[in-house]
């Protein structure tokens, strides 16, 4: 008897070691799978950090010094005074700084409209599948992948200043629609940039507006029509709502993309004219480039930062504003006391 | 055949009749406006120097005479030595082409892990990435490019194949690490079933089996769409090439860099040339667009919504 | 045939007459639909996918044009009337709500967005009338009591809260609120002293606005019926089309929700309800506009197999208590059955039966109404009939048939015969549209004829040469269905007389089956074995092979049996439903 409990004991004991063992071997084997996915992040984590996260870190830091990346004996900490210099308007460079928001509002405010009214009323009739519609649609998102130097191109010349222009030539006249001075007779190249920036941005905002118009439950449609509503009934009770979630996307897009407004000034410039205009992420590049303002570069990281912040503020604002705003409606409480009410005399008046 | 009756049409067909028509209409026109650049486009790149300056109302050469190829071929050959305008050509193509590999190869990575391999830290990874997506990207360029000179100034890369090779990395590599792809192959990932992945696992698939017979066929389409979206973004690139190429040799530049020297209005003596670089230019896009567009389109239409 | 369709027009609720529905690529969905509904019906329109029933449905709801026939509705002719004019409310599949809005504009929805005709009310007299009432009828201290609560409670909209409760105009609400405010700041012990004083303020405000009404009433000349509504000579009431007001629309839905238990969810999106609240969301949707008659599209088939039955009886319960006018269409024979006053059982366009429930099961008119309607559906299998001696026999199981069944199948076999002959004679559309009848319920296919449409500049190319060439040679149109006439026709002639094959089937329930014991010797029965054995709580269907069909059996599960068992099977000749295969009708 004895030694079959001594027996037991041992098979028992022998049981739970082989088991511990597995343990052992699974958590080995869960610890390897840990192993193996960190290392496929690894090479996109590297990449990441150095080049997306460590950049704004250093820019932080870079703004409170002052920095000369060609002369690293120049380099000493400056506290504040990057920040002082942008709000110093006395300084011209800050005084530009300041101005080139001035053109990115004027840009944001007149495109971003632009950028959702047009697109939305061209997929609004692709979307009746007119005969072609497939070429028609091909043929507007086209210009979407050109090269913002080709569309400079093409439209600095059909806009040419001199009578060799195109549309000079049409109209006979000798404008000079791309060289205006900012902020005093810049009327003309807005005009030119605004239509080169339906040209060349429509066909993305246009193809997503169609597919969610395509989107939309026909059923919703014809169940507008069974209660009566007509055509424009139909636009703003079935299409506008559910199309929303998607302008939103698109709307919060184009903002990002028209706050770094940079080419269309760059390539939209008669190349006579010294007067360019100036948006914040030119300002920004322009001082980075030039070789000869490599010691301010701390104050442009500081400036870069001041922009940054800006367009987070824009973008944050645009995602309230465009967010899901319930009224709290009390439709059901109501309910109850009209049945409360409705019931009242007669309970009521047989109490009493 | 018999000959069909013909049916009176009814409320709702002639309605959608006049719409169709109405909406072509409409459409003739888009077209008009999106499409008569490019015609101007090439029709000036064609047209002679003379035609350029005695008729600029014209689309195209006035006269039969007047057409001219020469600035195509002019291209390679400039006063005898080899142009500037092909070695951009051919600087942005493997720049572009290793963007693209690259940028295919880290989201194919990533995803892999984040849907299929169990490991540490996986949800802190993707939480921070959307958070990240928030904060605008002009904040990094400033101290990038201090960044990018003050390395290149200490290890004393100014000429040579270290510089060009140093400059070409800085433009290749940051941009391979777009967010947007990398949710988007991601969500293409979790879309597949779980259970087909687990059934090859128990079967004794190895991951890199299942990678390569199951996951990646059926990534075929998501990986075409960010090879289009990184084709385009990459050759198309300007203000970052920009500021890391200002100052350096011409022949360093990628095209689309090397084609802003034409932008604006152009003197006389240029429009023609411009306009075919421009054609030259466009050729690559325009092949890639005319084989997938109905792909870049249809990937656009149901990833833009969730962009 | 023209004075028929005049009196149905009169005489029926609601008259379809041969709807006819051809769709723009000459597809023909719809093959004269012909019905009369009376009042208060439940019809159900029931067929397999693709078989009609839907765009006959989207057709009478106005979203389908239709190309041929007319619909009627109490003798109006709806054809070319908008949807929204035509009195009905549809409820779709796909609960089409509103994602936007709240369950409460959901339902207020069609009321916000159109008018609708009401009879012409003097505000001012009615008013008077029910305060009036009001006072004379009701005791003073109950009146005071329940008015002072209500103005001193905490509700927003006093006025409406008076309406409410007195179930008053709020025009007369109003009133009495406005001359109310006056004491309101009295206790009520005070205003119980002051029922004179108060009700003479009450009628002092009523008499100043009555006797201007009465001035402007008499000088217009209208006359009013004993409601204050405008009437004109000939006493009928004079019916405006105006807009709800927003406390009648308040009213009307709290209503609406009232009887579809919606009242929690009142301010939830269609987003936060699960699927059969949704559903009757949509139903709610449906009802507030107390519209003539019901549409539902397949209202249940989103739904999971519970909530389907929950829901079905949940509508029948609501069609029971409003009484409208219901037409329902669905896929599903079970609904169908449980749900439907009458039953239109639909194949491909044709209508193949319309009969009460009873009479779609006890009495199928053809093969396919026999074979869709009933679960587990009808075995039928072939066996061959012998004329002369009245069997019908195959292999070595026979069945003697009455002698009456013989004459039934001599007659039936002469006036086929003879229809389809008069059909050769004059073969046109008409006797086309028959043939193609016939293959609906017979469920033979004409794949033929289905082109498929190639895509491509080749296929394109290839199909205008083959057009060309056919140009000269002029084929026949209705080539397909001659070929399939002269076929059936010829098997008709010989079904006459020799002995041929029909199509027999019985329903599951009604085959006399029970286990065979060993040893027991049976009369006239066939034993099988159960290829599959499924227990149902209290039954059984048992599965066994005969005749080389698959056939199924009920029985009681009194004792236990398993696919090792011998079942011993006999059919009565009074179950069984016989039916000639080339035509498919019973016989």
């Amino acid at each position: 008897m004895a030694s079959n409990s001594i027996l037991e004991e041992y098979v028992e004991a022998s049981e739970e070691a082989e088991i511990a063992e597995k343990k052992k071997a699974q958590k080995k084997s869960r610890r390897r799978e840990s192993a193996f996915g960190m290392a496929l992040i690894a090479p996109y984590i590297l990449i990441f950090v150095v080049f997306s996260l460590v950049p704004p870190v250093l820019g932080i830091a870079f703004s409170f010094m002052s920095y000369n990346p060609y002369n690293t004996a120049d380099i000493r900490f400056v506290g504040f005074q990057n920040y002082i210099n942008i709000f110093n308007f006395d300084l011209p460079i800050s005084k530009s700084f300041w101005s080139s928001f001035g053109t990115m509002f004027i840009y944001v405010a007149i495109g971003t409209p632009l950028a959702v009214i047009i697109p939305f009323f061209l997929a609004y009739f692709i979307n009746m599948e007119p005969p072609g519609y497939k070429f028609f649609r091909a043929l507007i998102y086209f210009p979407n992948v050109v090269s913002i130097t080709i569309m400079g191109i093409i439209f600095g010349n059909m806009f040419a200043g001199d009578s060799s222009g195109l549309i000079n030539s049409w109209l006979g006249t000798e404008i000079h629609w791309l060289s205006g001075e900012p902020w005093k007779d810049d009327i003309l190249r807005w005009v030119v940039i605004f239509i080169a920036t339906e040209w060349w941005c429509t066909g993305t905002n246009f193809i997503i507006f169609a597919a969610a118009f395509r989107d939309v439950p026909k059923s919703l449609y014809e169940a507008c029509e069974m209660d009566g509503g007509g055509k424009w009934k139909k636009i703003l009770h079935v299409t506008i709502p559910n199309i929303k979630s998607t302008v939103t996307v698109c709307l919060f897009n184009i903002l990002i993309g028209y706050l770094g407004l940079y080419g269309q000034v760059i390539v939209l410039n008669d190349f006579t004219n010294a007067n360019i205009m100036v948006s914040p992420t030119m300002f920004i590049q322009h001082y980075l480039s030039d070789f000869s303002y490599a010691r301010i570069t701390g104050y442009v990281c500081a400036c870069a930062l001041m922009f940054g912040i800006v367009v987070m503020f824009f973008s944050t604002i645009q995602r309230k504003a465009m967010g899901e705003h319930r009224t709290r409606s009390k439709r059901t409480e109501d309910c109850i006391a009209y049945f409360a009410d409705r019931d009242r005399f007669t309970t009521e008046a047989s109490n009493g | 055949m018999v000959k069909k009756q013909k049916r009176v049409l009814s409320k709702s067909e002639r309605e959608r009749r006049k719409n169709k028509i109405v909406a072509f209409c409409v459409m003739a026109v888009a077209a008009v406006f999106f499409g008569f650049p490019f015609l101007y486009m090439l029709g000036s790149s064609v047209k002679s120097d003379l035609d350029l300056q005695l008729h600029p109302e014209l689309i195209f050469p006035s006269s039969f005479g007047e057409w001219t190829f020469e600035r195509y071929t002019g291209f390679f050959m400039y006063a005898g030595k080899i142009a500037t305008l092909p070695i951009a050509f051919l600087n942005s193509l493997w720049s572009t082409a290793a963007n693209v590999l690259l940028t295919v190869a880290l989201d194919l990575l990533v995803a892999y892990a984040v849907i299929f391999v169990r490991f540490k830290f996986k949800k802190v990874f993707m939480k921070f990435l959307y958070l990240w997506m928030a904060i605008p990207g002009v904040i990094a360029t400033a101290p990038m490019f201090a960044m990018y000179a003050t390395i290149k100034n200490a290890l004393g890369l100014h000429e040579g194949v270290g510089a060009y090779l140093y400059i070409y990395l800085w433009l290749i590599v940051p941009g391979s690490t777009g967010i947007f792809n990398v949710l988007l192959m991601r969500n293409m990932f979790a879309s597949i079933p779980m259970e087909i992945v687990e059934s090859a696992r128990s079967d004794g698939a190895s991951n890199m089996q299942i990678f390569r017979r199951i996951v990646l066929p059926l990534a075929r389409s998501t990986i075409l769409l960010i090879v289009l979206f990184t084709f385009n973004g990459s050759w198309n690139s300007l203000a970052w090439p920009l500021l890391v190429l200002s100052g350096e040799s011409k022949t360093w530049e990628t095209l689309t860099l090397a084609l802003t020297g034409y932008t604006g209005s152009s003197n006389w003596g240029q429009v023609g040339y411009s306009m075919a670089s421009s054609v030259f230019a466009l050729i690559p896009t325009l092949i890639v667009f005319l084989f997938t567009q109905s792909k870049m389109i249809d990937g656009l239409s149901s990833t833009g919504v969730k962009k | 045939m023209d004075n028929i369709l005049k009196e149905r027009r009169q005489n029926a609720f609601m008259s379809l007459q041969n709807l006819v529905k051809v769709y723009p690529n000459g597809e023909k969905a719809v093959y004269n639909f012909d019905l009369d509904i009376s009042k208060n019906e439940f019809i159900v329109i029931v067929g397999p996918s693709g078989c009609g029933k839907s765009t006959t449905l989207r057709m009478i709801a106005g979203l389908e044009d239709i190309s041929g026939g007319d619909i009627y509705l109490e003798g109006e002719l709806l054809n070319y009337k908008p949807s929204s004019e035509r009195k009905m409310a549809i409820v779709f599949q796909s609960y089409a709500l509103y994602p936007q809005m709240t369950v409460y504009n959901n339902i207020a929805f069609p009321l916000t967005i159109n008018k609708y005709p009401m009879p012409k009310v003097n505000a001012v007299l009615k008013a008077n009338a029910e305060i009036e009432k009001l006072l004379s009828t009701v005791a003073w201290n109950k009146f005071i009591g329940v008015l002072f609560n209500v103005c001193n409670g905490n509700g927003k909209a006093k006025d409406e809260q008076i309406a409410t409760v007195f179930n008053i105009t709020l025009y007369a609400a109003k009133l009495l609120y406005k001359v109310f405010g006056a004491y309101k700041q009295d206790a009520l012990e005070v205003l119980d002293g002051k029922a004179d004083e108060i009700s003479a303020a009450i009628r002092a405000e009523l008499n100043l606005v009555v006797e201007a009404e009465n001035a402007k009433v008499q000088e217009s000349g209208v006359k009013f019926d004993e409601d204050f509504c405008e009437i004109d000579e000939s006493g009928n009431k004079i019916i405006e089309q105006r807009k709800y007001t927003s406390y009648e629309i308040k009213t009307r839905v709290y209503e609406t929700a009232e009887k579809l238990d919606l009242i929690p969810y009142l301010d939830k999106l269609p987003k936060e309800l699960s699927g059969g609240q949704r559903q009757r969301v949509a139903l709610g949707r449906a009802i507030v506009r107390e519209p003539k008659v019901f549409l539902l599209d397949e209202p249940l088939s989103n739904l999971d197999a519970k909530l389907r039955l929950t829901m079905r009886s949940e509508i029948v319960k609501l069609h029971n208590r409003i009484g409208a006018t219901t037409i329902y269409v669905t896929h599903d024979q079970t609904e169908a059955m449980t749900m439907a006053t009458r039953i239109v059982v639909m194949s491909r366009g044709f209508i193949q039966q319309i009969g009460t429930p009873e009479e779609v099961y006890q009495d199928p008119a053809n093969i396919f109404v026999a074979k869709f309607i009933g679960s587990p559906s009808m075995n039928v299998f072939n066996i061959d009939y012998d004329p002369e001696s009245g069997h019908l026999e195959r292999n070595d199981v026979k069945i003697s048939l009455k002698s009456v069944f013989k004459k039934r199948h001599d007659g039936f076999y002469v006036a086929a015969v003879d229809k389809f002959e008069s059909l050769q004679e004059n073969f046109d559309e008409k006797a086309r549209e028959e043939i193609l009848k016939i293959l609906s319920a017979t469920g033979e296919y004409k794949d033929n004829k289905k082109q498929q449409k190639k895509k491509g500049l080749i296929a394109l190319i290839k199909h205008l040469i083959e057009k060309q060439k056919n140009k000269n040679v002029v084929a026949d149109e209705y080539a397909y269905e001659k070929e399939v006439l002269s076929e059936k026709l010829a098997q008709l002639k010989t079904s006459t007389t020799a002995k041929h094959g029909l199509l027999v089937g019985i329903r599951p329930e009604r085959i006399n089956v029970e286990k065979a014991v060993v040893g027991k010797k049976y009369k006239d029965v066939v034993k099988v074995k159960p290829t599959v054995v499924e227990l149902l709580g209290g039954e059984y269907n048992i599965h066994f092979d005969l005749f080389d069909k698959d056939m199924v059996c009920k029985l009681d599960a009194t004792e236990k049996v398993t696919v090792n068992d011998e079942l011993a099977v006999s059919f009565s000749p009074d179950d069984l439903y016989i039916f000639d295969p080339v035509t498919g009708d019973r016989i």
